[in-house]
């Protein structure tokens, strides 16, 4: 805080250069390094008997024996604590060590576990040590199945900048012998996000799990128009574990709608989201409404001349040489089997919306003058990595240099523009290329190419300033008028 | 008819002439050197001590006598009818004394008639000689029931412990048969241990199961340490280690001598594989009367289409966290760091697993004062008004308080090599130029906590 009293002191703490230097001085302030720790191959902080998953009798105590063990090639020592939480779920799936305060889920085991052998483990690079949980069913729980949360997790190393903690839940499920399953559902908001051209169309479904046992549901999602016509149905899969009874899980459906370019003319939709277990068993179904109160465009920036539109069923995606069309080609690796729908075609101008690729780096941009954009769009990808080829004339350079070209795509809101992966340049063959993981491209992104201006010369740099290049001319040639002159007066004088 | 007393009259001659030399040999002690191992027979019987150890109480102080105990001689069951015996023993004097000896001599006398030569124990201190008995009858057959042979009474010196080592009578022989022939004899000598006692005690520790394959499989390998936590070295030796529901059944492993306090280190048998079907295999190693048992579980993880996992134990998830950050300097705008070997690591061999990412003060940077260990939360310190973005491909997490679904891979998708999934992690931190600067040695940090779970 000391920079902030100086600079106070000198006046200058409104003045924002100042304010940024000196903050910068302050963050650039050297720390010692502390031994940096590696990823090798055997450093990892792992447990045995993750998942404590039992049937068992009211009454019952059994014991799960779990092992932890820190890697021969750790770089330290580490300290990890053992506790007993309540097993939690977010909205996103996301495993949660629930403290005691938040463990108030009627199904919790929490307080089965009646002993931890060791709760505070100081482990050495490459030793192990066992953990033996004791838990104890009560003599009045005889249905359901109830769960709860072994939490290991280490110290945070270092005291630099980025400390790090590794944490590992054990899962414990106790199905009582003999009890019923129930497996109901409910689903509790089923919500449409402002419809924006250029962006997919996101309907969230959340549903509650209502049963007494886990169990996993995938969401159908569908847009039906006014008329009653399905417009487009998504499968959302479930992600991550199991739902927990008393728990919600929110399923995201995002329409891009690539298979229908026309887009969505303004009125009035329905969307019927459907939970439905993996054996087929409806759970809930659910609709609701929405307005699209300014026409729907997928692509809105795309050139409609350029647009080329390529569609794979079931089958391993071939390369799309859109040169003609789009000086742009497009060679797909790693995605397997797909059914699904490529979009892509130059822009028209300028992509709308922030950053722009001039702004400055500290804005999102790259400071760097953007030469021409594509629009690249996949549908029904999972995986992959798609290699870009942007083709450009030497009249699109513009002054940028060859060498210095380059393709970014934009990541909105943030960070912004990003370069392409595997960038390299062929100037003679007037392309550039860079590699993009597909999940990259199902949200319409722009890519742009850009470059760095050829350095100017001084003259050019003066031939933005034609006045003063005539006063520079007038006093070189005063000059030399000057001095022929006096010579020729020396001359006459003798 | 005639020639029946003439022939007991020569058969009462020689059994007189036995016992007449035996007790010569007796009254006249000869070095008889022992015969060469391999001309010695078969043993017929054995000479013992019983019991075979004595472990009696720690010599009281002076003037105050330790009480005496007795041992006695027995001879065993023998293969050939025994006519006579005679044998000593010796021990340390510093240690016990002999007191008496009592030629009780059950052994011999359920054969008749017997002649007892006396022991000597008082000539040299530490040596009893010249113990021995024949049978004198000229209608004795011999004996070969086992029986006692004296009762010896000993008063202890001092504390310590001592030999009892039998040595032989004065012709080289133990047990006789007829006519005074030298039968093989088996010789298990005693012990007498006055007070506290050095002695081994083996322990079996650290009794674990390690699979010989990563991710886990059927095959495992057990390992364990013997440890001496008794007073005396322990001699090398053998541990077993058995197992069920597993091949091979049992697996010998040599242990090495052990000196008191100190242990073997880790010892290693297997590998075991689990038989077809099995999924628990129990362990038990010994090593004299030392035992430890562990387990080792496998089961494949299946889910069954409707959620349930089939199987539970020895599922596992080793998190490799990318590295600590010391010393990247923040500046106004975004900072990216941390990128190429910066590596989180997932090894798992569970169905699917996933790896959640929260951080501390809702992900964003706060002042931390290195000296005491604790963040400087704002009013009183400084924080970066953005959260801290934790990237790899394509995800992009804004890091908050809590956990957030970061990356997940199902087995099929597991890097066929073992080495668990490797993911590039990047930082992205965007400093505003209304961010505070901080005082060194102050400096802000950020804890990110990586949090692995099996999905279920």
């Amino acid at each position: 805080m000391y920079v902030n009293t100086v600079a106070a002191w000198i006046g200058l703490r409104r003045l924002a250069p100042v304010r940024i230097l000196l903050l910068t001085l302050a963050l650039l302030w050297p720390v010692a390094t502390n031994a940096q720790q590696s990823a090798g191959t055997d450093a990892g902080l792992g447990v045995d008997g993750v998942i404590a998953d039992y049937t068992v009798q009211p009454g019952q105590v059994l014991e799960h024996i779990m092992n932890v063990r820190l890697g021969k090639d750790a770089p330290q020592a580490l300290d990890v604590q053992v506790d007993a939480r309540g097993l939690g779920q977010a909205l996103d799936g996301a495993a949660i060590a629930l403290e005691p305060a938040d463990d108030t889920s009627p199904f919790s085991a929490r307080t089965f576990i009646s002993n931890i052998d060791h709760t505070r483990l100081h482990l050495e690079p490459g030793s192990a040590q066992s953990v033996k949980a004791t838990i104890a069913v009560p003599d009045d729980v005889n249905s359901g199945t109830r769960y709860a949360d072994i939490y290991f997790h280490s110290e945070p190393t270092g005291s630099g900048r980025v400390g790090v903690v590794l944490a590992t839940h054990v899962t414990v499920i106790l199905s009582l012998a003999g009890s019923e399953v129930t497996q109901t559902g409910s689903i509790n908001k089923l919500e449409v996000a402002p419809v924006e051209s250029g962006k997919p169309i996101q309907v969230t479904t959340v549903v509650q799990n209502t049963g007494n046992r886990h169990y996993r549901a995938n969401a159908l999602v569908g847009i039906t128009d006014s008329r009653g016509k399905q417009v487009a149905q998504v499968l959302v899969p479930q992600s991550g574990s199991s739902i927990l009874p008393g728990f919600p899980r929110a399923y995201v459906a995002a329409f891009p709608l690539l298979d229908n370019l026309d887009g969505l003319p303004i009125g009035a939709y329905s969307v019927d989201s459907k939970i439905v277990l993996d054996d087929g068993r409806l759970l809930d179904d659910h609709q609701t409404s929405f307005q699209v109160t300014e026409p729907y465009d997928p692509f809105p920036d795309l050139d409609p001349s350029t647009r080329v539109v390529v569609k794979y069923n079931d089958e391993e995606p071939k390369p799309i040489d859109a040169r003609e069309q789009a000086d742009l080609r497009v060679v797909f690796s790693d995605t397997g089997k797909v059914t699904g729908t490529v979009v892509l075609g130059r822009f028209k101008t300028t992509p709308s919306g922030a950053p722009r690729i001039s702004d400055a780096t500290v804005d999102g941009g790259l400071n760097k003058p953007g030469l021409k954009y594509w629009g690249l769009a996949v549908q029904g990808f999972s995986k992959g990595i798609a290699e870009v080829t942007g083709f450009y004339s030497d009249a699109e350079l513009n002054g940028i240099l060859p060498n210095s070209l380059l393709l970014a795509h934009r990541v909105s809101p943030a960070p912004g523009w990003v370069k392409l992966d595997n960038l390299s340049v062929f100037p003679n063959a007037q392309n550039t290329r860079g590699e993009v993981p597909v999940q990259v491209l199902t949200a319409s992104v722009p890519i742009a190419l850009s470059g760095d201006p050829v350095a100017p010369t001084l003259l050019d740099a003066l031939g933005n300033y034609p006045v003063i290049v005539g006063a520079i001319a007038l006093v070189m040639v005063g000059l030399l008028g000057g001095a022929f002159a006096i010579g020729r007066r020396r001359r006459s004088a003798r | 008819m005639h020639s029946l007393p003439t022939r007991d009259l020569f058969g009462r001659a020689r059994r007189g002439l036995v016992a007449a030399a035996l007790l010569a040999g007796v009254a006249i002690p000869v070095a008889m050197p022992a015969l060469p191992a391999a001309a010695q027979a078969a043993p017929v019987g054995s000479l013992s001590f019983s019991p075979s150890t004595s472990n009696v109480p720690s010599v009281p102080a002076p003037p105050t006598q330790a009480p005496t105990f007795t041992v006695d001689v027995m001879a065993s069951a023998s293969t050939t009818a025994v006519f006579g015996w005679q044998f000593g023993f010796t021990y340390d004097p510093a240690k016990v004394t002999v007191t008496a000896i009592n030629m009780t001599d059950e052994f011999l006398s359920a054969g008749g008639n017997t002649f007892h030569n006396p022991c000597d124990f008082t000539t040299t201190a530490g040596t009893v000689v010249g113990c021995a008995s024949a049978l004198t009858s000229p209608t004795a057959t011999g004996v070969t029931a086992a029986g006692r042979l004296m009762q010896v009474t000993l008063r202890p010196i001092a504390n310590g412990s001592t030999a009892l080592t039998i040595t032989p009578g004065s012709t080289g022989s133990f047990l006789s048969g007829s006519g005074g022939v030298t039968l093989a004899t088996t010789l298990n000598n005693g012990t007498v241990n006055v007070g506290p006692v050095a002695a081994a005690n083996l322990a079996i520790q650290n009794a674990t199961t390690v699979a010989t394959a990563t991710p886990a499989g059927a095959s495992f390998n057990v390992t364990f340490t013997v440890a001496n936590t008794g007073t005396a070295s322990a001699p090398a030796g053998t541990a077993t280690v058995a197992v069920t529901s597993a091949t091979p059944a049992t697996v010998s492993v040599p242990v090495a001598a052990i000196n008191a306090g100190a242990n073997s280190g880790t010892l290693t048998a297997g590998p075991f594989t689990l038989t077809s079907g099995s999924t628990l295999a129990q362990v038990t190693i010994t090593d004299g009367s030392a035992s430890g048992s562990t387990a080792y579980s496998f089961a494949a993880f299946n889910s069954t289409g409707t959620t349930q996992l089939t199987a539970t134990l020895a599922g596992f998830i080793t998190l490799t966290a990318p590295p600590a950050v010391s010393n990247f300097a923040l500046a106004v705008g975004p900072n990216t760091f941390g990128g190429a070997g910066n590596t989180l690591n997932v090894k798992s061999n569970l169905s699917s697993y996933s790896v959640t990412v929260a951080g501390d003060n809702a992900g964003q940077f706060t002042e931390f004062d290195p000296g005491t260990s604790a963040y400087v939360a704002p009013p009183a310190g400084a924080q970066l008004a953005n959260a801290l973005h934790v990237l790899t491909g394509t995800v992009n997490v804004a890091l908050s308080g809590a956990a957030q679904p970061f990356v997940s891979n199902t087995r099929a998708n597991y890097a066929p090599s073992g080495a668990g999934d490797n993911y590039t992690i990047t930082y992205n931190q965007q400093v505003t130029g209304n961010d505070a600067p901080v005082n060194p040695p102050h400096t802000y940090r950020e804890v990110v906590t990586w949090a692995a779970a099996g999905v279920f």
